[in-house]
């Protein structure tokens, strides 16, 4: 009988993905076979070099693309397998998505972004609201819930943003780039953000950056590299 | 917050740009609609005015229904009439009499020629006469008087005979040439004999063929001069309903009661080709009209589908954060559906209120180009008829409506459900 602790069930499991582009006639094979794993409540970094393939990767595991070979498994079921009604249903109550570019929605304030995926899924007004505060309260824009996106800096965006990300609870939190569109500066709050949250919450987070200092506040790390994971603990 | 569904509240917003209340673009795609509805009321309150002015004109002198024998004069009338009357659908009967006569004016003045025309002379019982047609109402020189030898006139016939209350008339019967006729052949020269009428009064129906065709007279002489030898003998009932669309119904209860030996004619019978041109004109109106809003709603789709292009990115965060196909198109149709209810309903107060105004608009165009772009003379009426049919109103806003969600929204909000997210997230 062992005495070492059971290896946990993993949440997120990549097999052999592959993803090609097609231009005319030409091919690019952006993905050659990524396989990894990652646990609920892990903290992972996605680190890679422009262009190698994070942003593809992130938009798969979210069930927003399919890969061209391989297969995403998500607590133990096939993304491949759901419907485009069940797709839907994932990506709005298991996956928070963070983008380089925010994308909120420039005609809502503060609180109605944040609020955007629970109203999306047909969650009470009040209820979503209620939480919606706390959330913006919590990344340190509770005094700023009516203001536009065009009214915010491109840290305060990202924080909204955040704040969105995390609206369902999802129960894995993929941020593309987080710190892309800003300084050193406002960036290292961005991170030190997430990382507290991920922390309180327990959320699994996987962050893709080209940016070494933000890949290194990670326990672990995934390369990307020629369209293959290369992992490391961190 | 609004407490809207998400897909309503962004359609909204979206119409809202950042800085105004209201997008530039949306006011030309609401001032599309509004004027492709504004329009059809109009010309289809108008067009059903005149519709129903001719109606009631056509029903002021003929009534609802004719009852004739089918062979010879119709005997004992007032016992028919008392049948006809019991009838619920009823609600006036009169016997009438019609032939047609020769009229000779009797001018004063030597030096002016008489004038001969060939009228119908109808014969009518004053008593049940405002029962069956307007007749009496419809006196505007002189009374409504048939006593003795006296004629009533329509104003288009006294107008071409010279014709004033007062005026004498010589009034040939055809009778009276067919006996003149017979003698002559027996060798006799007896010149056939006039009436001598007097002119008691002008009628105006607004109707030509009666104000020009017709004199009258009352049914004894009638009777007397178109050889209906029987006091009790006319040619036929005129039956006035209480609906006139009823008019089928009651011919054929009518027809039951009565038996066979009568003819039972309708006034759409009679007038059938009249109304159906103008039922015609109507849907045509409606077809040709309803283009203006199909134009209109292009306006709305082509402003709806620059906007997708633009809002790509933002539809592609939107399913990245759970939103179906269905709700993108729903917030797209909302859009739409936005603009053509706004759209339509301002359409419809300006419809209104132009139906509502519009002989004060023809009086000002009168007096600012001089031109009479109604003329009374020609069309018979002192303004524009107007009749706003609740039917036609919710059809022309219904119809504009469901137009502007399909034609204007559809293919847009169908293109933006259809985005792929990944491919949309991507879009420069």
């Amino acid at each position: 009988m062992s005495d070492s602790a059971p290896t946990p069930a993993p949440l997120l499991r990549a097999t052999g993905v592959h993803k090609a582009y097609h231009i005319g006639r030409r091919s690019i094979e952006v993905l050659r076979g990524v396989d990894f794993t990652v646990t609920a409540g892990d903290f992972v970094a996605l680190r890679g070099a422009s262009g190698a393939g994070k942003s593809t990767l992130l938009q798969l595991l979210a069930g927003l693309d399919t890969p061209s070979a391989g297969e995403i498994v998500f607590a133990g079921q096939r993304l491949a397998g759901f419907s485009a009604r069940e797709l839907t249903r994932f990506r709005n109550e298991k996956i928070g998505l963070v983008f380089q570019a925010y994308h909120l929605l420039p005609e809502l304030d503060a609180l109605e972004n944040v609020t955007l995926p629970a109203r999306i899924a047909r969650m009470p007004v009040g209820v979503a609201e209620r939480r919606g505060r706390e959330l913006l309260d919590r990344v340190g824009l509770g005094h700023r819930v009516d203001h536009r996106p065009s009214e915010l800096s491109g840290g305060e965006q990202q924080r909204v943003a955040i704040a969105r990300a995390l609206m369902k609870e999802p129960a894995l939190v993929l941020a593309d780039e987080p710190t892309g569109n800003l300084d050193s500066h406002t960036g290292e709050g961005i991170i030190e953000l997430l990382c507290a949250l991920q922390g309180e919450r327990k959320a699994t987070l996987l962050i893709a950056t080209h940016d070494h200092r933000v890949a290194a506040r990670a326990p672990r790390i995934l390369d990307l590299v020629d369209g293959v994971i290369a992992d490391h603990a961190g | 917050m609004s407490r809207l569904p998400f897909e309503l509240m962004l359609a909204l917003r979206y119409l809202r740009p950042k800085r105004t209340s209201v997008s530039f673009i949306t006011l030309i795609s609401v001032a599309g609609v509004m004027l492709g509805v504004a329009v059809l009321i109009i010309v289809i309150a108008v067009m059903s005015g005149f519709d129903r002015e001719l109606r009631d004109r056509i029903v002021s002198f003929n009534a609802h229904l004719r009852i004739e024998p089918a062979r010879g004069t119709l005997q004992d009338y007032d016992r028919l009439s008392a049948v006809v009357a019991t009838n619920a659908l009823v609600r006036g009967v009169s016997p009438y009499i019609i032939g047609q006569v020769l009229v000779k004016t009797e001018p004063d003045d030597p030096n002016v020629s008489p004038r001969v025309v060939a009228p119908l002379m109808r014969g009518v019982d004053p008593r049940h006469e405002a029962a069956v047609s307007r007749l009496p109402a419809s006196i505007v020189a002189g009374k409504f008087d048939l006593g003795g030898y006296s004629l009533l006139v329509g104003r288009q016939f006294a107008q071409s005979m010279g014709l004033r209350v007062g005026d004498h008339l010589a009034v040939y019967s055809v009778r009276a040439f067919e006996q003149w006729e017979a003698s002559r052949k027996q060798g006799s020269e007896e010149a056939p004999l006039a009436g001598d009428y007097t002119v008691a009064g002008i009628f105006d129906l607004g109707m030509q063929d009666y104000d020009a065709r017709f004199v009258l007279t009352s049914l004894v002489n009638a009777q007397d001069f178109l050889g209906l030898d029987e006091s009790d003998s006319v040619h036929g009932l005129l039956v006035s309903l209480h609906d006139p669309e009823m008019a089928p119904r009651a011919q054929r209860e009518l027809g039951a009661s009565l038996g066979s030996g009568f003819v039972i004619t309708t006034w759409l019978e009679e007038n059938s080709e009249i109304l159906e041109v103008l039922a015609v004109e109507k849907y045509m109106m409606f077809y040709l009209l309803f283009f203006i809003t199909i134009v209109a709603a292009f306006g709305i789709c082509s402003a709806l589908i620059t906007f997708v292009v633009q809002k790509t990115r933002e539809i592609g965060a939107l399913k990245a954060l759970g939103a179906s196909g269905g709700q993108v198109l729903c917030v797209f149709l909302g859009q739409s559906l936005a603009v053509g209810t706004v759209g339509v309903l301002a359409g419809l107060g300006l419809g209104l209120v132009a139906v509502a105004y519009r002989n004060e608009f023809l009086r000002l165009m009168r007096r600012v180009t001089g031109i009479e772009l109604f003329p009374a003379d020609i069309y018979h009426f002192y303004g524009i008829p107007a009749w706003l049919h609740a039917g036609d109103i919710v059809l022309i806003c219904g119809g504009s409506l469901l137009i502007c969600v399909v034609v204007g929204g559809l293919i847009p909000a169908w293109s933006a459900a259809r985005l792929k997210p990944a491919e949309a997230l991507r879009h420069e």
